[in-house]
């Protein structure tokens, strides 16, 4: 896990093994910042959506970089696909699944920004600390 | 984490207790227990979701796989237990529409 001030960061391999780290990670980070416990679950469920997305589209294949930053009281979570990331095969549709990936990370978070040229996609929660 | 899964029978239920956190990684166990039961002839199942903390939409994918291969057997497939985040992902697909749902095990339906 890699650390600076307000950032904290983990890479998993495109393994589905993994995923669960990154749910601990997103979990740990949302409570040291004062995030609600609904918020945590949804920042969760957000994480392990895009993270199985892209295993599941091979898009990650030098694995998913997952970014937490302390923002003006809020927790901004970043997920990327590294490596050989092909955008064209990572959007949040389209797909098996995929459209139920998107309406879920939509209704959780209607803010959620996603570039599919890099394939990163970003939700923002309140946190009380910061 | 892994997810525990006990299997036993209530009534005309078999129930199928399941514990721990659902994703990508761990649901293709269960739906292949699932589905094994089905195949053997199990046309009143119950999952008991009470202890399930965390639910993908990966999940969601094994529930309904279970749920058509049911319906193709003519038998009837209950979630029971589902609370928290399962529920939220349930109700954000819409799937609480097309599941059966009891409060618990110990309401399930007597037919």
């Amino acid at each position: 896990m890699g650390a600076s001030s307000d950032r904290l960061s983990i890479r998993i391999p495109p393994d589905a093994a993994h995923v669960a780290a990154v749910r601990a990670f997103v979990g740990a980070v949302g409570r040291q910042v004062g995030c609600s416990e609904e918020s945590i679950d949804d920042l969760r469920l957000v994480a392990t959506e895009a993270c199985a997305q892209a295993i599941e589209e091979g898009a990650a294949r030098g694995g998913i970089e997952v970014r937490t930053m302390l923002e003006e009281r809020r927790l901004v979570l970043e997920i990327e696909p590294t490596g050989a990331f092909e955008g064209s095969s990572v959007t949040l549709d389209g797909a098996t699944g995929a459209s139920t990936r998107r309406a879920l990370i939509e209704g959780l978070f209607p803010e959620a920004e996603f570039d599919p040229a890099v394939g990163v996609l970003r939700v923002v929660a309140d946190a009380r600390a910061g | 984490m892994d997810v525990i899964v006990q299997t036993r029978a209530q009534g005309p239920w078999t129930i199928v207790e399941v514990a721990g956190e659902l994703d990508l990684h761990t649901s293709p166990p269960l739906r292949d227990h699932v589905l094994e039961l089905i195949d053997s002839g199990t046309d009143h199942l119950a999952l008991d979701l009470a202890g399930v903390e965390f639910m993908d939409s990966s999940s969601l994918g094994s529930l309904v796989m279970c749920l058509k291969r049911m319906r193709e057997h003519d038998g009837r497939l209950v979630l029971a237990g589902v609370a928290g985040t399962p529920m939220k992902v349930l109700n954000l697909t819409g799937l609480d529409r097309v599941f059966e749902l009891a409060p618990s095990t110990a309401e399930l339906p007597s037919d």
